[in-house]
């Protein structure tokens, strides 16, 4: 059972803002979509089966290779000052 | 070497934004006028993923993909339409168009890549680029009536595919037949030292319809409940022609099916919250208001430019790997995915292919399912795949109440040739 609490606590962790009417409508939903999560409580550490990737340690020598420029890299950005991006006051 | 002229009747609403005159080079490509999907990243052209909150971005840089369909001579037409942030099965959930299904415009085209199978089966492009992170190209092929190619994970470059779930998922081609499909997967398919899950195997793109003394298998769960009878039905058809063709049939089950749907549902929203952190407003993208606080203007910016099944599947992410719920979600979920993988290989070191529909019904009209969980659902079928990172192509096979049904073919991982060419195959017997 999903609280309106913790939809208020996940959304304050993953900041995407919420408002009352989506507390009540996606509290509803995460006690659904939890309840049918819950078929995975039936499985146990014996389940586990190790690694199934066949790919492991990609490695590459650590060489100088062009990236993007500073212009490039600021090409989509509205809020640059002095050849860098500008953030709101953190603090 | 040329230039095309691209005029476009948008009649379904498949393309976001598209070029009038295109410059293309020779290969083996040249001239084919070819859609990409508006989460693969484009030098030059607005790359949006439908969402708001990348209106206005074009990226410095081009996704592999596109690179190398430029380098084949392709004429790159244009963005294709798609659910947001690929997170929908219906392409419903764009910031922008409702992509109409050209065999009945009353119904979704299914998704996410709606766009790029809109535009396929609308005439409008003979190819396209999708991206499958739990059948986001295997459901429109579906429900449109083309054919597409989920490849094995790490055979085709995800640098420049815009992530959503990166453990699941893969850009593939989409077309009208087999053929077209595995010309278009023998440009894309390859090493590239940018993305590091990328495996060495190109493909050669030789096809072969030879179906007799091929095994089969074809698992009950595939035809359990849930699944439309009539497609369960014309799917059974499809089998047994490929089975008068002197294929073997494995009758096969995969108990840890039950598990598939919520693994898939608690890794894609963990993956998905940890990579759309990223949208800040900062770099790119809609602006954010540099008046207010960081927190503040960061989650009015997130609640403004992120539509609701986004800003859904960050929360349902964030929940499931949240202290308290990590052990009970995602390590579990994983621990299903483990299963899933090992169930599939089995299988597949005992048969050549498996068998079943895509999707467990016809595409339906727009707005029929409007509750989250019901709409995950209709994924059944297609997310194991993704899971166990193996091969899945769709294939029409029929109709029911005259809209298109997938035959879907998974093969074991790296083996794209054999779906391909059983697809193939299938195509050449088909009544």
């Amino acid at each position: 059972m999903v609280t309106k609490d913790d939809v208020i606590h996940i959304a304050k962790l993953c900041d995407v803002g919420i408002n009352e009417r989506e507390i009540a409508q996606l509290t509803e939903q995460f006690s659904d979509i939890l309840e049918f999560w819950s078929t995975l409580d039936e499985l146990t550490e014996s389940d586990e089966s190790g690694r199934i990737s066949k790919i492991s340690n990609i490695f590459r020598e650590d060489t100088v290779t062009p990236s993007l420029s500073q212009e490039q890299a600021l090409s989509n950005t509205e809020n640059a000052t002095d050849g860098y991006f500008k953030a709101p006051r953190v603090m | 070497m040329g230039t095309l002229s691209f005029s476009l009747d948008d009649k379904y609403n498949a393309f976001l934004s598209h070029k009038k005159e295109i410059p293309f080079g020779d290969g083996p490509l040249s001239g084919i006028p070819v859609a990409i999907k508006d989460n693969i990243s484009t030098l030059d052209m607005q790359t949006t993923c439908a969402s708001q909150i990348l209106k206005g971005y074009i990226p410095p840089y081009n996704a592999h993909v596109v690179d190398l369909l430029l380098a084949s001579g392709a004429a790159i037409v244009g963005k294709t339409n798609m659910d947001e942030f690929a997170m929908g099965t219906t392409t419903e959930t764009s910031a922008y168009t409702k992509t109409l299904n050209p065999r009945d415009i009353t119904r979704v085209p299914g998704g996410s890549s709606g766009g790029s199978a809109a535009a396929v089966a609308g005439d409008l492009v003979p190819m396209a680029l999708g991206s499958d992170t739990g059948g986001s190209i295997r459901c429109p092929a579906s429900f449109c009536g083309i054919v597409g190619l989920k490849p094995s994970y790490g055979r085709v470059s995800r640098y420049g595919l815009i992530a959503y779930a990166n453990s699941l998922e893969q850009i593939g081609p989409m077309a009208k037949s087999v053929t077209e499909t595995a010309q278009l997967f023998s440009v894309i398919a390859g090493h590239d030292p940018r993305d590091a899950s990328s495996i060495t195997a190109p493909y050669e793109g030789a096809l072969d319809p030879e179906l007799k003394g091929k095994r089969i298998a074809v698992p009950e769960e595939f035809f359990g409940a849930g699944v439309h009878q009539g497609v369960s039905e014309t799917v059974k058809t499809a089998i047994d022609t490929i089975a008068s063709e002197g294929a073997e049939i494995i009758p096969c089950s995969i108990p840890s099916m039950r598990y598939a749907l919520s693994a898939y549902y608690v890794i894609c929203t963990s993956e998905a919250a940890s990579n759309l952190g990223r949208f800040d407003g900062a770099r790119y993208g809609k602006a954010l208001d540099g008046k207010k606080s960081w927190h503040d203007a960061y989650q009015d910016h997130r609640m403004q430019y992120f539509g609701p099944e986004v800003r859904r599947r960050i929360l349902l992410g964030t929940f499931s790997l949240a202290a308290g719920y990590y052990g009970r979600y995602y390590h579990k979920a994983q621990t299903a995915r483990q299963m899933i993988t090992k169930e599939y290989n089995h299988i597949l070191s005992k048969a050549d292919a498996i068998m079943g529909p895509t999707m467990p019904e016809i595409a339906f009209p727009f707005g029929a399912k409007n509750d989250p969980l019901t709409m995950y659902q209709t994924d059944i079928l297609t997310v194991p795949a993704n899971l166990a990172g193996v091969p899945a192509l769709s294939v029409p096979c029929g109709e029911v109440d005259g809209m298109p049904v997938g035959l879907q073919i998974i093969g074991a991982h790296g083996d794209d040739e054999m779906v391909l060419n059983l697809g193939y195959g299938y195509e050449m017997v088909r009544s």
